[in-house]
């Protein structure tokens, strides 16, 4: 009866619709889950077939005493949650070890690729916003028109066809035999880099523009087919205030899809990358993965859960500033 | 120059057929029109048509005249543009959507004005202080608010261009009795202090009684009778018109049967030849089936091959003795001092009640939303739990036969994936029965043996809350419960459904606790009753006494609160 | 609003030659894989080739024909399994609730916390185990965003009448599971097991292309499709086979799967 009574103090306390007292708590349930994450992440290394010392020797000769070694640089005969608290405590401090393949550490590899993937990840984005979110609602308002019926059966066909076919089918047009787009690599820097960007961007926003279209259609429907829209058309407010009042409103479920999709935007940058030949983080965790380069693949997926974790907090934010019930409400 | 609106003409099309035909109306400044008509009869979509508000897929032809302004409908729904909100304004039924949830009030009513005045803080706060609402109410949200208060945000919102007319499409519907009747009066006084019409769309028979000038009653998509206000009802002309007034349960006394229409209403479309009342009406002759009758007269009209004339004999109805007390050592269960408590920062849903019923007997429990009669139900059947109290059974049959419920909305009481027949063996075999009693229990019920083999998805209303009841019975439970068991059904339907119940009652000795906020429903019903509110039991005795001579203050206001009764 | 009837013929042609594909390509091209170097890269059209050859002289079209058993089967598995897993962990998640929904809720808000296709890449090509482990991988990829969607669904019916009426005449948990709840959430969970076919096509595919799942030598039109990058200025044949072979194939089933959810969704609304 005292945790009962206590806990209904706590959540008595924390619904108190303020903003600070919201982001606490979302802050840490975020760090939970990526503390589990990140448990998990450290496991790979143990639940890999396979000795964890041999897995990260990788294809060098073998012997003894390099195993040895190996074994006490990464201390691997201490017990299991020593093992991971250092870990931890290194990643904290950004420092994630040594990759395998290269002889580099994983930060400075990192580092060198990430530019890349963000500047594929922001063009993509920009790109699918923008067409995708605009279609949706031009669709939604003449639902059943031409326009609507053609870009829907379209968007259907762009979810499901996958990345690297697109990839591939654009590259080879573009690419090769019009001769636009440079076909491999991520070009020289400034505008060349953009350049070089381009297709492998419209690939990946391709599949994403889809999702965000459909969403965003079903959400304006959603709102236009709502009360207070014919309420509103009985007082004679004009078209464009109508538009106003069911964009406010829609606005909500369109900011869930758009974070949703940040999710697979990073599905989509691995295949993307690797296709264009672009060294960007995502071709980096294809070939750290067939290598077995496990220092890379720990750092690569706990970095995406971190990033798609902050989104999502991000978007939670973004509800509590935007929907006035959810202010009330507090804690979700 | 011409005055008020007038509707010639209006035909109403959709997918399936006609909606509305040929229907013709005229409100003079000032005046108070009540449409008045069961669900299918067009009068939403004569209100949705007179706005250009139809669904995609309706579409209306007609004329529409306001005044000097003419406009005909057959241009669709931008014709009517100019003259929506500045001269004919829509109030819907439902408060909980009518308005944005993510904007303010105060914006939300003066959205419709020119820009400069939209935000002005003077502007607002006199079109709040006009339907008797707070400043504050201003900036709130509507979630914040109750539904009267967010019904009367609406009004302002609707009235901000200052429209000569007003359309009420079930205004009140869907709020408590109690503030029912105070946006009635609001209304009433608004329209006196703007000079304007109001045009009343409503099923409640007592409301159209109490307030309209002039009633329009409709059925199935046509105009049937129209008069000066409660004549209309008084004098009835057309047989629906008759059989609706009758139908509609008195508050004054309980009648051995209520005057019921056979059958259900159809959908206007599925009318063929012939007045479309022709197939319930007992007045029928040939020529009614054959062909269509026409409006007929000046200050009352009537569309009838046989109309009821004074001198037609008068419709016995036999006023029952209520009946009386039993002693109180026949108890069935006992509910002694039920406390439920949903969360601690909520009021009580359930306060110290008590509750006994008899065996065999009929006991009503009263109350608006809120009141926690449902929750009382709920906790009693065992779907809720009750934080303290006693519930003492003078029975030891299992509790399926103990209680059985019937709940309001009868779309959903019947699994959509199995057939009747299926669902009622179901019932009876919880009841230690035989499926073999299938066809017996249709029959109790007055359903055709032939709908064990259907769906429900195919019945109407009225005809799956009867499956929902012989459901119940199947088991032959020692009390019934029912939560609001009519008030989803059109008044004809309501009223074959009440009959039901109270031959079930005498034929099978079983119990009832039937839960309502209709008063003038439970009247016919129950021999005592219990009034609730927030929770508490305010009043209780014989129904008859209570009624007569209520002495809690709450339940005196309920009571004159029913509209025209 | 619906969409025209013909949506399922539009859909059915290519979903059936896909099907004659994956049943008979034995028969039908018995020789996809024979090798034939000495012929090397051809371009379309070339010496009875429709889509030419790649470097180890297979024909292209044969090879495809023979593939789409690879592609197709593995995902109708992994949405048979992940649906079965969903109806039997989300009814009793929605229905019983208590811990089993919580650790259930934990373990899914844990696994969508990363993209689908980033976790199988991980897994897959840390374990390596060929089709099959990639198919169990998958299997349990895509089980709880199912379980999610049962349970949904479990939920919404719990509320309504007919199954308060059920529980108030006393039938069982289970029965009412079985008998009331369930039968009206299949239909919805039948469509959108169609749609996870064509997801399960495409993430299989996607790792067969980055050189996971499938072993060498085995036809697979994501195989192909990675082996088709060196062929591009030779043979363009070896690209846009497979890659449309994808892309319809997903295509015609993400179409029917949205049609059948459409369909459904207008059914219980009627009511």
């Amino acid at each position: 009866m005292d945790t009962a009574h206590s806990h209904r103090r706590l959540t008595q306390l924390l619904s108190r619709g303020s903003l600070t007292r919201f982001i606490i708590v979302r802050l840490a349930a975020t760090g939970l889950l990526l503390l589990v994450l990140s448990f998990v992440v450290f496991a790979l290394l143990h639940l890999t077939p396979g000795d964890p010392a041999r897995n990260l020797v990788g294809v060098r000769n073998v012997t003894p005493e390099l195993l040895q070694s190996i074994r006490d640089k990464y201390h691997l005969n201490d017990p299991f949650m020593s093992q991971y608290l250092r870990w931890l405590g290194n990643v904290l401090h950004g420092d994630f070890g040594e990759s395998i393949r290269n002889n580099t550490t994983v930060t400075t590899l990192l580092s060198d690729r990430v530019t890349l993937t963000l500047q594929l990840a922001g063009l993509s984005f920009f790109l699918t916003v923008i067409v995708a979110v605009p279609l949706g609602i031009a669709a939604a308002w003449r639902s059943g028109s031409v326009l609507d019926r053609s870009v829907s059966v379209a968007s259907i066909v762009g979810i499901g066809a996958p990345t690297y076919a697109v990839g591939l089918l654009l590259l080879y047009v573009f690419g090769l035999w019009l001769d636009i787009f440079p076909v491999y690599g991520s070009g020289d820097g400034g505008f060349d880099r953009w350049w070089h960007l381009v297709l492998p961007a419209i690939t990946l926003a391709s599949g994403l523009a889809a999702m965000v279209f459909k969403l965003t259609r079903t959400a304006v429907i959603s709102e236009l087919n709502q009360d207070y829209v014919a309420f509103a058309q009985s007082r004679g407010l004009t078209r464009r205030q109508i538009r106003s009042l069911v964009l406010r409103n829609a606005m909500i479920p369109v900011a869930t899809s758009l974070g949703l999709v940040f999710a697979f935007l990073f599905g989509g940058t691995i295949l993307v990358e690797v296709t264009f030949a672009l060294q960007g983080i995502g071709s980096l965790l294809a070939g750290s993965v067939t290598f077995k380069d496990l220092p890379v693949v720990q750092a690569i997926t706990l970095l995406t859960a971190t990033v798609i974790a902050l989104t999502a907090l991000a978007v939670d934010i973004f509800y509590y500033a935007v929907d006035p019930r959810v202010r009330q409400r507090g804690i979700r | 120059m011409n005055r008020g609106l007038s509707l010639s003409n209006l035909v109403v099309t959709g997918p399936a057929g006609l909606i509305v035909t040929r229907m013709d109306l005229h409100v003079e400044p000032g005046q108070t029109v009540a449409l008045v008509g069961e669900s299918g009869s067009g009068k939403s979509m004569t209100a949705k048509a007179m706005t250009g508000l139809l669904p995609t897929g309706v579409t209306a032809t007609g004329n529409l005249q306001l005044d000097d302004i003419t406009v005909d409908l057959a241009l669709g729904p931008d014709a009517l543009s100019g003259l929506r909100g500045k001269h004919i304004s829509l109030l819907l039924q439902n408060p909980f959507t009518s308005l944005s949830p993510v904007h303010r009030c105060g914006e939300q009513i003066t959205s419709a004005l020119a820009p400069d005045l939209r935000r002005s803080k003077d502007e607002i706060r006199r079109r709040l202080d006009e339907v008797d609402l707070p400043e504050r109410v201003a900036r709130q949200y509507p979630f914040e608010l109750s539904g009267g208060m967010r019904q009367r945000v609406a009004l302002a919102a609707s009235l901000a261009s200052n429209p000569q007319i007003l359309i009420g499409d079930e205004p009140t519907t869907a709020l408590d009795v109690t503030t029912q009747r105070e946006m009635l009066d609001l209304l009433e006084r608004i329209q006196r202090e703007r000079d304007m019409a109001l045009l009343l769309i409503t099923h409640d028979l007592g409301v159209a009684r109490e307030r309209a000038d002039k009633i329009l009653v409709m059925y199935a998509g046509r105009l049937v009778e129209s008069g000066q206000g409660a004549e209309v009802f008084a004098r009835a002309q057309h047989p629906y018109t008759a059989g609706l007034r009758d139908s509609d349960p008195p508050l004054e006394h309980r009648l051995v049967e209520l005057p019921a229409i056979a059958g259900s209403v159809p959908r206007p479309w599925e009318v063929a030849v012939g007045c479309v009342f022709a197939p319930r009406c007992e007045r029928a002759d040939d020529q009614c089936h054959k062909e269509a009758p026409e409006l007929v007269g000046t200050i009352s009209q009537v569309a009838c091959w046989k109309p009821i004339t004074p001198s037609d004999p008068q419709r016995l109805i036999q006023i029952a003795t209520d009946v009386q007390a039993q002693n109180t050592d026949n108890n069935l269960v006992v509910i002694t001092a039920m406390s439920k408590r949903f969360s601690p920062d909520t009021p009580p849903a359930l306060d110290n009640v008590d509750v006994s019923i008899r065996i065999g007997e009929a006991v009503g429990i009263v109350g608006e939303s809120g009141s926690g009669k449902t929750t009382l139900a709920r906790c009693l059947i065992g779907l809720e739990r009750y934080d303290s109290g006693t519930v003492s059974w003078t029975t030891d049959v299992p509790m399926a036969q103990r209680a059985q419920i019937v709940f309001q909305d009868p779309t959903s009481a019947l699994n959509p994936a199995m057939t009747i027949g299926a669902s009622l063996a179901e019932a009876l075999r919880a009841g230690q029965r035989d499926k073999s009693e299938v066809p017996s229990l249709l029959q109790l019920v007055g359903l055709p043996a032939e709908y064990a083999t259907r769906r429900p998805h195919g019945l109407s209303g009225g005809e799956q809350q009867r499956v929902a009841i012989a459901r119940a019975i199947a088991p032959r439970p020692k009390l019934l419960i029912c939560d609001e068991p009519v008030s989803s059904l059109d008044v004809s339907v309501q009223a074959q459904i009440l009959n039901l119940m109270n031959s079930l009652i005498e034929e099978l000795g079983i119990a009832l606790l039937f839960i309502t906020h209709d008063l003038a429903v439970v009247r016919q019903v129950v021999s005592r009753v219990y009034v609730m509110s927030n929770g508490r039991v305010v009043e209780s005795g014989p129904m008859e006494n209570v009624l007569l001579s209520p002495q809690h203050e709450y339940t005196r206001q309920l009571f004159s609160s029913v509209a025209g009764k | 609003m619906s969409r025209r009837p013909f949506i399922p013929i539009l859909t059915g042609i290519p979903l059936g030659i896909i099907a004659i594909f994956v049943v008979a390509s034995r028969w039908i091209v018995p020789n996809a894989t024979k090798q034939d170097i000495m012929t090397g890269v051809t371009s379309p059209g070339t010496a009875g080739h429709l889509f030419g050859t790649d470097q180890l002289g297979r024909d292209i079209a044969q090879l495809a024909i023979a593939g789409a058993g690879s592609a197709v089967v593995g995902p109708i598995v992994i949405a048979l399994g992940s649906m079965m897993i969903g109806i039997m962990l989300g009814t009793l998640a929605g229905y019983i609730g208590g811990w089993l929904d919580l650790l259930l809720s934990k373990y899914a808000d844990l696994l969508l916390a990363l993209p689908t296709t980033l976790v199988a890449l991980v897994v897959t090509g840390l374990i390596d185990g060929g089709y099959w482990v990639t198919v169990l991988v998958l299997i349990m990829l895509f089980s709880p965003t199912d379980i999610r969607m049962v349970r949904g669904s479990v939920i919404a019916q719990t509320g309504r009448p007919y199954i308060e009426s059920a529980k108030v005449l006393g039938l069982g948990r289970i029965r009412i599971m079985f008998r009331h709840i369930l039968p009206n959430v299949l239909p919805v969970a039948f469509s959108t097991m169609l749609l996870n076919v064509a997801f399960a096509l495409v993430s299989m595919s996607a790792l067969s292309f980055l050189g996971l799942g499938v072993g060498p030598g085995v036809p697979d039109w994501g195989r192909q499709l990675s082996d088709s990058r060196d062929l591009l200025d030779r043979n363009w044949g070896a690209l846009v086979l497979p890659a449309m072979l994808i892309i319809i194939t997903a295509a015609a089933i993400n179409l029917l799967g949205d049609w059948l959810q459409e369909r459904f969704e207008e059914r219980s609304v009627q009511r």
